[in-house]
């Protein structure tokens, strides 16, 4: 048995669980009337939190959270399609320009000077890769955002 | 161990049930884990709309993540970690004190924790019991609501949800150290309050 008082924690340990304690413990408590006494002041607590009352939500949660989950699994809509025409009529459309006019194209392209063809491509080549980034930038928000919880 | 498998499976058949279309199911999954997730969500943040949101929030997330669930951890367990993730952030947003771990105990409470133990002692009757557990209940009820957030939580989800330190620390992305010795820093800070506020209510 140990003289000196055991410390809080080895106190409450003993409040939850007496069969974990060491031996020493258990001897000094059956003996000190001081530390029987905190150790019924934590017992207490323990059984008072174990009764508190739970709280729950005042509103439906299940319906406030199914409302905003798409109820079947996502698949290509309308919507998308009707962008693909979009996209499909614009590239057929300027293939078709492009084949009609490409004389007028070609000839007006050999008559720029070479360096402002140089001029015409940096830009270009610039803006992609300006166009690229921030793409690349907007992509890494969203997963962060996605990786929030 | 039957009931950990068990436990698993019936994760697995539910999230298998959303991944594959079924949405419905999700349903289960909230009122299955509602009363934790108000638990950490009541623990934590004070006001109601924020509460509202918050648990919103934690589902909606979990929705959306739910393909990434691995299963090392209990559904309700993995959910009530979003829940609690989402509370810190909300949190911290707000500057709030998660933890104050500076504060100092009195252990000069002998007296009145005597007075304390025998009060139930001396209340032979049943009703007087019943009257006495019911006014420490409501001064625990105060006295908890005092505790840091992370103090509170810890202790309810101990306690009141009867979770072992290792879930607790799957929640709350502590180590289960961390989480042994906070629960017993927040049930010595929470004891000395209850025997002083009792002592105030006696005089």
């Amino acid at each position: 048995m140990i003289h000196t008082h055991p410390d809080d924690i080895s106190i409450q340990q003993y409040a939850l669980q007496k069969e974990n304690c060491s031996a020493d413990i258990v001897g000094h408590m059956a003996h000190c009337e001081d530390c029987q006494l905190k150790a019924s002041s934590y017992t207490l607590l323990f059984t008072a939190l174990k009764e508190q009352e739970k709280p729950s939500f005042d509103f439906n949660l299940p319906a406030l959270v199914m409302e905003q989950i798409p109820q079947t699994k996502p698949a290509p809509d309308a919507d998308n399609s009707f962008v693909y025409l979009i996209v499909l009529m614009v590239f057929g459309l300027l293939g078709i320009g492009g084949y009609l006019f490409k004389e007028i194209f070609v000839s007006s392209f050999l008559r720029l000077a070479p360096i402002l063809t140089y001029l015409i491509i940096t830009t270009v080549i610039s803006l992609l890769i300006f166009q690229g980034l921030d793409i690349y930038r907007k992509y890494q928000r969203q997963i962060k955002t996605l990786n929030f919880y | 161990m039957n009931e950990k498998n068990n436990i698993r499976l019936a994760d697995e058949h539910l999230v298998e049930r959303i991944l594959s279309g079924d949405t419905n199911a999700f349903t289960t999954i909230i009122r299955d884990t509602e009363r934790l997730v108000a638990q950490i969500v009541f623990k934590m943040i004070a006001g109601n709309e924020d509460r509202k949101d918050i648990a919103q929030d934690t589902y909606l997330k979990a929705f959306h993540k739910l393909s990434s669930f691995k299963f090392q951890s209990k559904l309700s367990t993995w959910i009530a970690q979003i829940a609690y993730n989402s509370c810190v952030n909300f949190l911290e947003k707000k500057q709030f004190v998660l933890i104050d771990t500076n504060k100092q105990y009195d252990d000069d409470a002998m007296d009145t924790m005597e007075t304390l133990t025998d009060s139930i002692d001396l209340f032979t009757s049943d009703p007087e019991k019943m009257i006495f557990q019911k006014q420490l209940s409501e001064i625990l009820a105060t006295e908890i609501n005092l505790l840091s957030p992370i103090y509170k939580t810890l202790v309810t989800l101990y306690h009141s949800e009867a979770l072992s330190y290792y879930e607790i620390g799957q929640i709350t992305n502590l180590p289960e150290g961390t989480v042994k010795s906070y629960l017993f820093r927040a049930r010595k800070q929470l004891r000395e309050n209850l025997l002083r506020t009792y002592k105030k209510e006696a005089l």
